[in-house]
């Protein structure tokens, strides 16, 4: 592959300045950013948001916000990471110290250090329980599991029911979502996935950004788009696809006059892309200083964007509701993940190979994905221990292979109902759509929208349309702030509830006699949201204490399992303190150390360039 | 493998409407004119670069004293 342009720059600076490692190519920086956002979410989480938020209606809430939200804002990190690295920085605390001297970059600095660190501490058992599937979709088990689950069965109903249930006790059993500490027992396969995936994501970090991440991105990108069109092909062949097209595609357009379908539609946008992560600016600080960013950020972009809409898009929904129906169709990522995919090749024409085969070929290419992602999630901590501390790269990836294991192994082994797991996940959401906020702020006030456009500019294929800085100053900013305020007041609620032992409690106890209700009036035929106000009338308002005494006698039954879920309540409450205060912790930690950093090499190396001419 | 699997379900079917396939049909090829657009000129500036650059690179020593 053809080497990226030379940079004629400051032949003198490489005299002091730290030895610097670039990109071998072009088309390897693309695929390396495109990799780091082509993840789980691209897959099984957009065809949620889009069929839940109005179908093809939602398409037209996502485009708006790819161009005034997700362009914009790639466009920033990946220029403020080009001209950080202008002054030897590959790290995010120093890219911001470098950029805006001012005590709240060091705050960002941080922010961008953490959340892809606390990201992979959970992301890694995502990996295992990828590789988990296809090992098992390669054995045969699923195909063992539903000849044994629909032996004798000729009711279409009773086969989906008992093949959907079978692929929802495996994911409890396999993930170990049934019981804290599950994934530690005897026998437990998933412990040994962890581990190999650890060992693998650090082999290959080890080798670097060239011969590791972007050795692996170019093979492991179109290897995972060849499996996707494959997959793609058989979908859109099976008979009667166009209902399962409909189902997802067909758009309700009054959705659009409801502000919730918006904030799904840009947060889907936002998550997607990896903004915000600290990932785009350590990535693009190994580019040189006349690489194109902006074609280069469009393409990572739209690569995301085609395993999206179109891979993600046109295979999960439309094949699950053609299958096993709209019920089935609707679910959040893990269910359509892991319990409707695995269902859905029970029912693919051509036998329990066939269904085999494009499981195990699915699980395989999600696993890629979730690869190329945890790889670029190591990356930034490993340049700022370099940079920072001057550490060699060995000793850099053994100290993050320790801190992120002691993130790791809490969050496997609180895996009930992946509690740990998805306190840390909403946590680090709410960081990325601050750090986001912060640095489209920093690169549209502190540098200057104009300046930084400039920047942007230098050595592009093509210019950035002219109206970009009002956007970059003004747009995107007040975008990103509602999205804060709005994401934050829907979801910060429940997430706060479940830190206090009485809410979670309550929740759980409620939760137990919800199912029994839903159960109990479900079986009469009756509809969903009459089940649901028939449950407020025995229950009583919601976060109210049930009274036991005023249940009714079929209902009674349920009791002892009630008790049982109300005494979990302080645990889970503890465990949601605990994620909430590590993250804190380590911000607060990761902001003295990036403030070392700075007052000490980075500040040293930064004023280096700047005495060689290195300029803004 | 069951072939009586789509019949129950077809009967609550949703068929893609003009509206739909007209939506998916200008998604899909955004998307991929984008992504194909992009593609093409990453892909096709490589190789002119390296010759454009490469003589830069050679040291040629005819500034030596």
């Amino acid at each position: 592959m053809a080497r990226m342009k030379p940079s004629m720059s400051n032949a003198l600076a490489k005299a002091s300045l730290p030895e610097k490692e670039n990109w071998g190519s072009r088309l390897g920086v693309v695929l390396a950013v495109a990799g780091s956002a082509v993840g789980l979410g691209n897959f099984l989480r957009f065809p949620g948001q889009a069929v839940n938020n109005g179908g093809g209606a939602f398409m037209v809430p996502y485009f708006i916000s790819f161009l005034v939200l997700g362009i914009p804002i790639a466009w920033c990190e990946w220029t403020m990471g080009r001209l950080g690295g202008r002054y030897g920085q590959n790290n995010a605390p120093g890219v911001f110290y470098a950029l805006w001297r001012r005590a709240p970059a060091k705050g960002l600095g941080a922010l961008a250090l953490l959340i892809p660190v606390v990201i992979y501490m959970y992301y890694v058992l995502l990996e295992a329980w990828c590789l988990d599937y296809c090992l098992f979709f390669v054995q045969g088990g699923f195909a063992e599991l539903f000849a044994e689950k629909t032996a004798g069965l000729t009711d279409h109903a009773a086969v989906v029911e008992n093949v959907v249930g079978a692929t929802g006790a495996h994911f409890n059993s396999a993930c170990g979502l049934e019981k804290h500490g599950a994934l530690f027992a005897d026998g437990s396969r998933m412990l040994w996935l962890v581990l190999c995936c650890y060992l693998v994501n650090y082999v290959i970090i080890y080798q670097g950004v060239t011969r590791g991440i972007e050795w692996f991105c170019r093979w492991a990108m179109p290897l995972l788009i060849l499996c996707a069109l494959i997959i793609l092909l058989r979908v859109l062949t099976l008979p009667d696809i166009s209902t399962g097209l409909g189902f997802m595609w067909n758009p309700d357009w009054s959705s659009l006059a409801d502000p919730k379908v918006w904030l799904a539609a840009s947060g889907q946008i936002f998550f997607s892309l990896s903004v915000g992560f600290g990932i785009i600016v350590c990535y693009s600080s190994y580019l040189r200083k006349d690489d194109d960013v902006v074609l280069t950020s469009l393409s990572a972009s739209s690569t995301n964007e085609f395993c999206e809409v179109i891979l993600g898009g046109l295979i999960v929904v439309p094949t699950a509701f053609l299958f096993l129906g709209a019920e089935n169709a609707q679910g959040g990522t893990f269910s359509l993940g892991f319990v409707t995919i695995p269902a859905i090749m029970h029912f693919m024409p051509g036998g329990a190979f066939w269904g085999s085969f494009f499981g195990a070929m699915w699980f395989g290419l999600l696993f890629l994905a979730a690869v190329t992602s945890s790889l670029s999630m190591l990356q930034p901590a490993i340049a700022f221990l370099e940079d920072g501390f001057g550490l060699r790269r060995r000793g850099s990836v053994a100290i993050l292979a320790v801190i992120t294991a002691m993130g790791a192994i809490p969050t496997m082994y609180f895996s009930k109902n992946a509690l740990a797991l998805d306190h840390t996940d909403f946590w680090c959401n709410f960081c990325m759509i601050l750090a986001a906020t912060g640095t489209v702020i920093v690169f549209g006030w502190a540098v200057g929208a104009k300046r930084g456009v400039k920047e942007m500019n230098r050595g592009a294929d093509f210019p950035v349309p002219r109206f970009m800085p009002f956007v970059i100053r003004y747009v995107t900013p007040a975008f990103l702030l509602i999205i804060l305020v709005a994401w934050t007041a829907t979801n910060a609620g429940d997430y706060l509830d479940g830190m206090s032992p009485t809410s979670r409690s309550l929740m759980y106890e409620r939760g137990v006699y919800a199912g029994a209700i839903a159960t109990h009036f479900g079986a009469e035929g009756l509809p969903d949201e009459a089940i649901g106000v028939r449950t407020e009338e025995i229950l009583g308002p919601e976060k109210t204490p049930v009274d036991a005494a005023a249940l009714p006698d079929w209902l009674q039954e349920s009791q002892a399992e009630a008790e049982e879920a109300r005494a979990d309540g302080p645990t889970d409450a503890n465990v949601a303190r605990f994620v909430f205060i590590g993250i804190v912790v380590f911000f607060i930690f990761l902001t003295a150390l990036g403030d070392i950093a700075c007052r000490n090499r980075i500040g040293r190396t930064v004023a280096e360039a700047e005495r060689r001419g290195v300029r803004l | 493998m069951t072939d009586f699997f789509l019949l129950p379900i077809l009967a609550q079917t949703v068929r893609l409407t003009v509206d739909g396939a007209i939506v998916m049909a200008v998604c899909v090829a955004l998307v991929l004119g984008l992504m194909v657009f992009c593609m093409a000129r990453i892909l096709r500036e490589q190789h002119p670069q390296e010759h454009h650059h490469a003589p830069l690179d050679i040291n040629t020593h005819d500034t030596d004293r």
